[in-house]
């Protein structure tokens, strides 16, 4: 007998294959996520961790108390076997796992030969007993070793099992021969039915004979002889009764002991249908084979077939030698749940959406073959099954059209959409439960994929939605094939079970998230990648390395973010935000480049005493937005890896910019020592160019420098020049000349370069500076958004004493531009005030907060923001003391709750009494058995410890009075005395 | 002697019903040595109006347990061999043709006494088994017509020798059912066995015995046994012990209905015994196994129902 109420089980717990899968899952993304700092990466992959420990939480629970005890019946035949299992309910789980599937395992072992017998099964709040067959079960002894019902968690990730006693062994009999032959009879008198041959002798009376001589006198029928005169004596018989004789000898012809059993089997069938005695004759099992085995007894054995049949079946069946072939080889599952199957294309075409959004081409090809494996799974379905070969072909096909349309499979895109591909491959290359549920989470790797791409809320909305679907769709894998089983008890309805699975598994990633956010605080988050993979190099807007006519009126019609500032506080005014970007030198003629090629020194930087400085964080939109820090002039503080060049453009001098960076700067007088070199170069012209511009400059030669910009400034501003986004196309030949004396329209760049060139003929050294200027504050978060419609371009010129000063030749014509923006500047180029927010405007505001919050501290969460937090703790460095024993105390915090949930809850008693004596055997630290009465157990501890025994008996005595007396004997008071009393015992009762 | 009606409170002392059959179990353990539980469970059986049916090896003091009984409760003793031509009417009695008065006159048969033992009750054919249990439910006999009641008390005390099977017709389950309790006696423990065998022999002195309790006496207690309360939480034990029967893996059947009211009032009348006025877990434990053995079939006849019934009772909770 099995203990089936042992109060502390062990609980085992391992995962499953799918489980194991599911761990590689997350390691590979959480090196992706490493490798490609992708923090919502970081969250998804913990929520999945997390996932992963709540359902060990939840097997361990579910197989609290489970318990399994088999029986046999005892006539069971060689062939027909079935186990009888009582399963007991599960202690732990709550209702709401009754219906969890569970799996009743047992390693059945005959004649040294081992098979596994699975059987699977639900849960249910109490016992049941479920029949368990054992296919090719053989005669002789059967032991069931390794009893185990397996529980699987909501999504089969993890199998937990109490161990169980192992059964048997059962005797199984030999099945009967078909083909029997009659079995033999001896005669037996006395043991016959009425009807049957008669023998004489007995004690029926049969009639009257003549008196013989040796007849006795109790036989002579005295009333007949006194009526008639004669003797007459009484004759008395029996039916005779045809004993069956199982002899063993008397099979011998058959050679093969199991057959010979077989017979015998037979023949005892047989004798009992007719309800004839029996005689069994067995050989007494030779030395040589060992004792005999359970259930034999002495060799022979007779009586009525009815009441020796259960025991001479035994003895068959227990009759050594015992030979088994090879088990049976186990049959495979069922096929695929055509409805669990169009639940996981559902879920699978939720996680295609974005690649679907971002590339239509591949979400178009993608859609059709889901379609086209849902339209496979419908009943009565004439869509034609591929193959194998079919789909390769396929696919191979659709990767040809991907790489003919990206150029290549490995740019990000590209590879984004093949992946796609594959997996809705997979999806139609499914061909068994194995497959689907591998499937899922080839779908939450697609999912993970989508951060490469975006990580703003929407996407992050998006792969939880996909990722909770997919997971249910693996629930609902894990709890099909157990469907057909349990026959005759109606199964849940699809549509209720798959809304209580997704239910259950978003219910599962709500608790996984605890251990998740603090991962996603804590984790290490390291500085560089170790290898990465060609990322997109086509889709770049921003600043370029050369100025051509366009280029940036083009970039101001894009009003995408450039990028995000926080000064944390006060802001430097509109006329002082100039983002310092790419700086041009070196004109052609039609070109404006960057310096190429020679060795300028270091100018001087004078910090000028007494203005201002600014600390402030820039975080770009995008991860490709140039070698350019945009600082403001003049940045003092960088960031790690950036150097300031020689034209005091700030540049990252590492392959990978760091996704936000703080700058410190203050004005300064820059470049007051200027080397020749680099004057000359800003002072060079094409010669013969531009002749009239050359010209009118040459007239303010004579001017001493700073009147010359003024000069230059001045006529600018008169000359009914236009600000426009539009300007009229102008010759390659003399582009200045055109400019400034006919069309009159331009945007930035039009008038940076044409003031470059009046100064660099008027003798004043002169180039164009790129960047941005202005932003747009957002009164929701207090930073500034840059777009890529602030990009402006600027000048700067060398004055003796001075050094390099900023002049914006736009301001001149469009003040408005520099003091408002972009929008105000082209209608009202004089206006001094932007123009009314719109409600679009400002609602886009705060949604624009919204995201730069999600930024802050999100999708830019990285190994700095990690610092500046854990400093916040007082925590200096990732993997310090401290920081281990935060995440220690941490983990402790999460785990503490999780262990007291699954802790195996307490019989909830409502009685006070009952409670009472409840917590005594708590407090002494002795269990209960549960079927102890409380005198027994006071009887029992008592012995174990003498000086508790008045108290013990006193608190039985109570706890029976308070739960058993009749309710009127004892008045309330006497009642609340009672439990008082008992209360109080029970205090004073140490273990 | 007045039965009570209300519960009595249990603050009150003995009744003399209960004094009487204290004294009437003590004056049993000095006659049938070591055998303390089995008295008791006799005289609860026959408190609980119920029959017993005594399972055991011969000699081991069945029908001595019997004699004593009847004759402490000071209760008319009548004894049947069962055989197998015994028959109904032997037992029953049968109306005899009177010359004299010329009328049918009814001779009653030995099963109009107080105690009856029928020993070795498997001997006989069904047929009179039959009228036996019949008359052990219905407690009254129809003879000719003519029904007439039993004495109150009736109380059977049956016995059977399970080893020897041969040539006898054991009585089916539902039979087995009017038996309140099945008890089997066993070899008494050394002391009791040299005590004995020091003592000479038991029937002498169980002729002398006096008689402790009246029939009267008896009725009384009989009617303050079926006053005993059963708390709620009690019930609900029993429900629980059945239920547990119901779905056991090694039984083939489980406790009926009629077999769980057969349960409730053997705990009242072992509280009863005990003196006390309620009902407790360690009632029902102590008269479980008596009541339920010839009740519940094991599946595998290899099995030892004490061992079966006696762990499904430390495994199943008690509420």
């Amino acid at each position: 007998m099995s203990r089936r109420w042992g109060p502390f089980e062990e609980v085992q717990l391992r995962p499953t294959r799918l489980g194991l899968a599911f761990l590689v899952l997350i390691v590979l993304t959480l090196i992706g996520c490493v490798n490609y700092s992708l923090s919502l990466g970081y969250v998804l992959t913990f929520l999945l961790g997390g996932v992963w420990v709540v359902t060990a939480a939840q097997a361990n629970r579910a197989a609290r108390g489970l318990s399994a005890q088999l029986s046999l019946s005892p006539d069971a035949q060689a062939g027909e076997v079935t186990l009888r299992a009582q399963v007991g309910a599960p202690t732990g789980a709550p209702p709401t796992l009754a219906g969890t599937p569970a799996e009743l395992r047992v390693l059945a072992t005959q004649a040294g030969a081992q098979t596994p017998l699975t059987l699977p099964l639900r849960l249910r709040a109490e016992p049941q007993t479920v029949t368990l067959p054992v296919p090719g079960a053989v005669r002789g002894p059967l032991e069931l070793g390794r009893v185990q019902v397996v529980v699987s968690d909501l999504l089969g990730l993890w199998q937990a099992w109490t161990p169980q006693a192992p059964g048997g062994p059962f005797l199984i009999a030999p099945a009967p021969e078909q083909t029997a032959p009659p079995a033999p009879t001896v005669p037996q008198a006395g043991g016959g039915q009425a009807g049957e041959r008669r023998s004489p002798g007995g004690e029926e009376f049969a009639g009257l004979r003549p008196y013989q001589a040796s007849d006795g006198p109790r036989l002579v029928s005295w009333r007949h002889a006194a009526r008639t005169g004669a003797l007459v004596s009484r004759e008395f018989d029996s039916p005779v009764a045809p004993v069956v004789a199982l002899d063993w000898q008397a099979t011998a012809a058959l050679g093969d002991p199991e057959a010979r059993l077989s017979r015998l089997s037979a023949w005892l069938h047989a004798a009992r249908a007719q309800h004839r005695p029996i005689r069994l004759r067995l050989p007494v099992s030779g030395a040589g084979q060992g004792g005999s085995g359970p259930g034999v007894g002495g060799p022979e054995l007779s009586g009525s077939a009815d009441a020796l049949f259960v025991p001479v079946l035994a003895r068959l069946a227990a009759q050594p030698p015992f030979t088994r072939p090879a088990w049976p080889l186990p049959q495979p599952g069922p096929g695929l749940d055509p409805g669990a199957l169009r639940f996981t294309l559902l879920a699978l075409g939720v996680a295609c959406l974005p690649t679907a959004l971002r590339s239509p081409v591949a979400g178009l090809l993608s859609a059709l073959i889901l379609a086209y494996v849902w339209g496979r799974s419908l009943p009565r379905s004439r869509w034609p099954d591929l193959g194998p070969a079919g789909l390769a072909l396929v696919t191979v096909g659709a990767l040809g059209g991907l790489y003919g349309l990206y150029g290549s499979l490995l740019g990000l895109e590209a590879a984004g959409a093949a992946l796609t591909l594959l997996v809705t491959f997979k999806a139609a290359e499914t061909r068994n439960r194995h497959d689907a549920r591998l499937l899922t989470l080839l779908g939450i790797f697609l999912v993970c994929t989508h951060f490469f791409m975006d990580q703003g809320p929407l996407t992050a909305l998006h792969s939880l939605i996909a990722t909770g679907l997919l997971l249910a769709a693996a629930a609902l894998w894990n709890h099909v094939p157990s469907e057909e089983v349990a026959p005759g008890r109606p199964g849940t309805p699809r549509p209720t079970l798959t809304r209580q699975l997704t239910r259950g598994v978003f219910g599962a990633m709500a608790r996984a998230l605890p251990l998740a956010a603090l991962l996603f605080v804590f984790f290490p988050r390291p500085d560089g990648p170790p290898w990465r993979l060609p990322l997109s190099q086509n889709s770049r807007t921003g600043l370029s390395e050369t100025i051509t006519a366009g280029d940036y009126s083009r970039l101001a019609q894009n009003r995408e973010v450039a990028f995000r500032a926080d000064f944390g506080g006060a802001l430097p005014g509109p006329e002082e935000r100039y983002w310092r970007g790419p700086v041009y030198e070196d004109f052609d003629g039609v070109r404006w480049n960057q310096s190429r090629g020679g060795f300028f020194p270091m100018p001087s930087v004078e910090s000028l005493t007494g203005a201002p400085s600014w600390t402030y964080t820039l975080t770009p939109a995008s991860a490709q937005s140039g070698r350019w820090l945009l600082a403001l002039d003049f940045p003092v503080g960088r960031p790690q890896g950036s150097v300031i060049t020689p034209g005091f453009q700030a540049l990252w001098a590492t392959a990978r910019p760091l996704p936000r960076y703080t700058l410190q700067s203050q004005p300064a007088a820059l470049g007051r020592a200027e080397s020749q070199a680099r004057l000359q170069l800003n002072l060079g012209l094409p010669p013969g160019v531009n002749p009239r511009a050359v010209t009118q400059a040459a007239q303010w030669r004579t001017l001493p420098p700073e009147q010359r910009v003024r000069a230059a400034l001045d006529w600018i501003s008169q000359g009914d020049f236009r600000y426009t986004l539009n300007p009229p196309t102008l010759p390659e030949k003399d582009r200045v000349d055109a400019f400034l004396y006919s069309s009159r329209q331009g945007f930035c760049e039009h008038f940076s370069s044409a003031f470059a060139v009046l100064m660099r003929a008027a003798g004043v050294p002169a180039r164009i500076v790129g960047g941005y200027q202005g932003g747009e504050l957002n009164p929701d978060g207090g930073y500034l958004i840059v777009r890529q419609s602030d990009a402006h371009a600027w000048n700067e010129v060398w004055l003796e004493g001075r050094g390099w000063v900023r002049v914006d030749p736009t301001a001149a014509v469009a003040p408005a531009r520099i003091r408002t923006d972009l929008g105000t500047a082209l209608a009202q180029p004089r206006a001094e005030a932007p123009r009314e927010r719109s409600l679009w405007q400002r609602l886009s505001l705060r949604v624009d907060a919204l995201h730069n919050r999600w930024n802050t501290w999100v999708a830019d969460y990285d190994s700095g923001r990690q610092r500046d937090l854990l400093a916040g703790f007082g925590i200096r460095e990732v993997g310090s003391v401290p920081y281990v024993l935060a995440l220690g105390l941490l983990a402790a915090l999460f785990i503490l709750p999780a262990a007291l949930l699954t802790r195996r809850p307490r019989l909830t008693l409502t009685d006070p009494a009952a409670r009472e004596w409840a917590r005594l055997s708590e407090r002494l630290g002795v269990p209960r058995a549960p079927g102890e009465t409380p005198s027994a157990y006071a009887a029992r501890l008592s012995a174990l410890r003498p000086e508790l025994a008045p108290s013990l008996r006193r608190a039985a005595e109570l706890h029976n009075r308070l739960r058993y007396a009749p309710p009127g004997a004892a008045g309330h008071t006497d009642r609340a005395a009672a439990l008082a009393e008992l209360r109080a015992l029970v205090r004073s009762l140490r273990r | 002697m007045t039965a009570h009606l209300a519960p009595p409170s249990p603050r009150e002392g003995p009744t003399p019903a209960e004094r009487a059959l204290h004294r009437a179990a003590e004056q049993l353990d000095q006659v049938i040595l070591g055998k303390s539980h089995q008295i008791r469970l006799a005289l609860t059986c026959l408190l609980a109006r119920g029959h017993l049916l005594i399972e055991d090896q011969p000699g081991v003091g069945k029908t001595t347990l019997a004699q004593a009984l009847a004759r402490t409760l000071g209760l008319g003793f009548r004894r049947v061999q069962f055989t197998s031509d015994l028959l109904p009417a032997d037992l029953l009695g049968l109306s005899i043709w009177d010359a004299a008065s010329g009328e049918f006159r009814y001779q009653p048969g030995p099963i109009f006494s107080e105690v009856l033992l029928a020993d070795e009750i498997n001997r006989a054919t069904p047929r009179t088994q039959g009228a036996l249990l019949e008359a052990m439910e219905e407690r009254q006999v129809s003879e000719g017509g003519v029904t007439r009641p039993l004495p109150e008390p009736f109380f059977v005390i049956a016995t059977q020798n399970p080893a020897a099977f041969v040539g006898t017709s054991p009585l089916p389950e539902a039979q087995l059912d009017r038996f309140l309790m099945t008890v089997t006696l066993g070899y008494p423990d050394v002391r009791a066995e040299r005590q004995l065998l020091e003592g000479g022999g038991r029937s002498q002195s169980v002729r002398d015995l006096p008689a402790v309790l009246d029939s009267a006496t008896l009725l009384s207690a009989q009617r303050e046994a079926g006053a005993v309360y059963v708390a709620g939480p009690l019930l609900d034990y029993l429900q629980q012990l059945a239920r547990a029967t119901r779905t056991h893996p090694a039984l083939s059947g489980g406790l009926s209905p009629r077999a769980l009211l057969a349960l409730l009032a053997a705990t009242r009348a072992w509280a009863y015994l005990q003196g006390r006025r309620m009902a407790l877990p360690e009632d029902v434990q102590a008269v479980f196994l008596a009541l339920a053995t010839h009740r519940l079939p094991l599946r595998d006849p290899s099995q030892r129902p004490e061992s079966v019934l006696g762990a499904l009772l430390s495994e199943t909770p008690i509420p």
